[in-house]
């Protein structure tokens, strides 16, 4: 018995099989230069400058202008056709090819993707072709395999497809949730029309993880919520967004109220991130929060701001992705609650960081935050690239990263950035110097509203009066102990960046912050800042030598006219030669109602050129 | 002439006679004439239920425990009828709940980067450490008749309460507001409710042979985590 009539296993083929006719193979872009390969794609996907192995691209922009009502409905995944415009560019090639110009003859060639342990064809589309029109043969509205033979193969022996993948990685957490390592088996079989099998192989391809930006991407826009009700304390028009664009300049998008309905967190709405492609694309894409906006009152327009990033954003070359039907979920779900470091050794694309209700002494179990939805946390923890830090965010009436700290751009940083963190101790010292320096040290000084009025101490919601003076503060010694107990956890999350990031204690830059416990006896255990929370600033990335820092104006205690929490955040800043600090006043249309310029701004930065694959 | 007051005159007396007559108990509990009452009730909601339910609990007698052999028979009457027992037996939570709902500064925490989640963390909180079951009746009355009417804030609110005492008598109320739900987000926060509730208690409805049940299956599946 000759090679030619066995197949690669060593059985024994039917009569009138031709072995050499019969090899087809699998070919895809395995050197991802963004172009199919002459190669034959290979049995293993590998990382680095020499790996090998395919990437696909979750396809989760609109590129024909699809205008259902739900956003998620409109993503070129939820189509099965390849859509016109630039949505080739997120097709990858995937083409069948014969070894041999002879017909392949009594034989027919199996295309499919693997049912078990996950039906992946919920996670992959191959399309017939790659050219606008072409349709799903492969995938969720089809089937997990696909059937050839001669008659389709043509004259040049080859089988033109597209492939697309529909979902990101997902790593289950809390014991539920999909486990999605991103990799998809493409096999081939070629196999007689009485089954036995001539040929087969396999290649994997791989999904293009979602990566989160950190802040020394560079910034391309600034969002921001315009809040034009007519409130004269709580809008953002006239004072607020005029400042922060005689800074950001043309970077700044204003978001028109129509589109907010006094919804003003767009922090908190979307993270942009994005997906780097072989063939030099990047797909932006924003994951919107898992949260069910609540922010507008009216049943109607419930959750409007929340469909911003489908109904504003979405279009041709910017992607948008859900992780879950968006619910009342938790405050957690914000993604005020999401950062990502600058990139660390070992972690390129930095490490992400995001908050979760650890159970303290004193906060009632049933009472707590909920930990951030489970889908979202799965992803995150899914792309095996910016591996998550938690840190506890529980002990916050909002609960958010951003609420104390920022990672901030600094070539003397142990890796080129430091930490931003919140110091209450630090605050007290301050308070306690300016006492001393002056026994009249006031805070709050100077406030103003969206019409530019100087506001009262005692016209501020809150407990401001009770805490305008230096002496007040350090007379309440209930306040004074709630700065310690904020500082000691504060402290235990700062050993945690300390560990995870390989930082040393010089790589934070202390800013002082006050915090208060608004509710004790309603709300025991939750704390807010007093003080304008300073470290939730906007970091606008200019270049690489550049950088914005748009920080909460402190209205700290003053002496000589002089805020001290201000002097003490400039010179902290000092010694960083590429950082410029501006300070804006967001106490009224910002920090009164929990949040600050953080809170109330979002960036669109540009990815980095290294790719996530090298 | 405003046939709604001649209407709500004639309900006031009907309940009146009502009452006399809901004296004496039958063997499944409740006197057939409040049993009607009480079905014609479970149909109604926002400001024509509120009228009903009001002039009920003004003339009808104590409602004895819900007969559980019959628990299967018809969950709308039955969760219309542990809704009116709840009234009778804590108005006082009631009460509490309310006054909690109207203290809110609802424009104020709308605003809010917290939104409505300090109310609502707090209100889970109340119902697994303070009000238990007796708060959940008011919780089952706000999903099944003033989804429509009230903020939804309040009605998320609700949800939170029934999340913080997960019992199985929150099945049904949940089943009913789900199987004819629309809105992805109403739903799918349903859902994740019902999926907190006793898992054998959701097993059991999957075998229940019944109308109603044979239809929510696919719901009870899906909190179950099989789809």
């Amino acid at each position: 018995m000759s090679a030619a009539d066995t197949n690669p296993a060593g059985e024994a083929l039917p009569s009138g099989i031709c072995m050499p006719c019969s090899i087809v193979n699998i070919h895809v872009d395995a050197d991802r230069d963004g172009t199919v390969d002459d190669q034959p794609g290979g049995a293993a996907w590998t990382p680095g400058q020499t790996g090998r192995g395919a990437i696909i691209c979750v396809n989760c922009d609109n590129d024909d202008g699809k205008g259902n009502a739900n956003a998620i409905d409109n993503v070129d995944t939820a189509d099965a056709t390849i859509n016109g415009g630039t949505d080739l560019r997120e097709i990858a090639p995937l083409d069948l090819r014969k070894r041999s110009e002879l017909p392949l003859e009594n034989a027919r060639v199996v295309l499919s993707v693997e049912t078990a342990p996950l039906e992946f064809r919920n996670f992959i589309r191959i399309f017939d072709g790659r050219a606008a029109g072409s349709s799903e043969i492969i995938g969720p509205g089809t089937a997990a395999e696909k059937v050839f033979t001669q008659a389709d193969f043509g004259e040049a022996g080859r089988i033109e497809l597209g492939m697309e993948a529909l979902r990101f990685p997902s790593r289950p957490v809390g014991g539920a949730g999909v486990n999605f390592d991103g990799y998809i088996r493409l096999n081939l079989r070629v196999e007689a029309t009485d089954g036995t099998a001539i040929h087969r192989e396999t290649v994997p391809v791989r999904v293009a993880p979602w990566i989160v930006f950190n802040h020394t991407d560079v910034t391309e826009k600034v969002y921001v919520a315009e809040i034009t009700t007519g409130h004269p304390d709580y809008d953002n028009d006239k004072v607020f967004i005029p400042a922060l664009e005689a800074i950001v300049g043309g970077k700044l998008q204003k978001i028109p109220y129509s589109e907010t309905q006094a919804d003003r967190w767009v922090q908190d709405i979307m993270e942009p991130g994005y997906s780097s492609l072989p063939g030099d694309h990047d797909l932006v894409s924003v994951v919107r929060t898992p949260n069910l906006r609540d922010q507008a009152r009216a049943n109607a327009d419930w959750d409007y701001f929340g469909k911003y990033p489908g109904r504003g954003l979405l279009g041709p070359d910017y992607g948008y992705y859900e992780t879950n039907v968006p619910e009342e979920n938790s405050s957690l779900d914000s993604f005020g609650n999401l950062e990502c470091s600058p990139p660390i050794p070992g972690h390129p694309f930095g490490r992400i960081v995001y908050g979760e209700p650890a159970t303290k002494a004193g906060l009632d179990p049933s009472s707590a935050h909920q930990p951030m939805k489970q889908e979202m946390r799965s992803l995150l923890e899914g792309q095996n690239l910016q591996s998550p830090i938690r840190l506890d965010t529980g002990w916050l009436v909002v609960g958010h990263v951003d609420e104390f700290m920022s990672f901030i751009p600094d070539p003397s940083g142990t890796h080129g950035f430091k930490v931003a963190f919140a110091s209450p101790a630090l605050a007290e010292q301050l308070v306690r110097a300016a006492h001393a320096a002056n026994r009249r040290s006031k805070l709050f000084q100077g406030i103003k509203n969206n019409d530019g009025r100087v506001m009262p101490v005692s016209g501020l919601r809150g407990l401001y009066s009770n805490y305008d003076k230096a002496r007040k503060i350090l007379a309440d010694q209930d306040f004074l102990d709630t700065q310690t107990r904020v500082q000691q956890i504060l402290d235990s999350q700062k050993a945690i960046l300390k560990r995870d990031l390989g930082l040393a204690d010089s790589d934070f830059v202390d800013l002082p912050i006050l915090f208060q416990e608004p509710d004790p006896a309603g709300a025991p255990g939750f704390h807010i800042a007093l003080t304008a929370g300073s470290v939730n600033m906007l970091v606008v990335t200019n270049s690489p030598s550049n950088v914005d820092l748009v920080i909460p104006k402190p209205f700290g205690p003053e002496v000589g006219g002089v805020c001290q929490f201000e002097q003490a955040i400039r010179t902290a800043f000092g010694s960083n030669s590429i950082v410029t600090p501006h300070f804006v006043d967001c106490f009224m249309t910002y920090h009164l109602l929990a949040g600050e310029i953080h809170c109330g701004t979002n960036t669109k930065r540009i990815p980095p050129a290294r790719k996530w694959w090298v | 002439m405003d046939f709604r007051k001649v209407w709500q005159l004639l309900c006031l007396f009907g309940f009146f006679i009502l009452g006399t007559a809901a004296c004496t108990q039958t063997e499944q509990g409740v006197a057939p004439m409040i049993e009607d009452e009480i079905r014609e009730l479970s149909a109604l909601k926002g400001s024509d239920y509120t009228t009903r339910r009001d002039a009920f609990l003004a003339s009808a007698p104590q409602l004895p425990e819900y007969p559980y052999e019959l628990a299967d028979q018809d969950p709308r009457y039955r969760a219309q009828y542990l809704i009116l027992r709840g009234w009778q037996q804590s108005p006082d939570v009631y009460r509490e709940v309310q006054e909690r709902i109207e203290s809110t500064d609802a424009e104020f925490m709308g605003r809010s980067a917290a939104g409505f989640f300090p109310l609502w963390n707090g209100s889970r909180g109340l119902s697994a450490s303070k009000w238990r079951y007796d708060g959940l009746a008011f919780a089952w009355e706000d999903i099944l008749k003033f989804s429509e009417t009230k903020p939804r804030w309040q009605i998320s609110n609700s949800l939170f309460i029934i999340e913080g005492f997960p019992h199985e008598d929150s099945i049904d109320p949940l089943l009913i507001a789900m199987h004819l739900e629309n809105d992805r987000s109403a739903y799918a926060r349903r859902l994740t409710v019902l999926s907190k509730m006793p898992k054998p208690a959701l097993e059991d409805r999957l075998e229940i042979d019944r109308n109603f049940y044979t239809h929510v299956r696919p719901i009870l599946n899906e909190a179950l985590g099989r789809n």
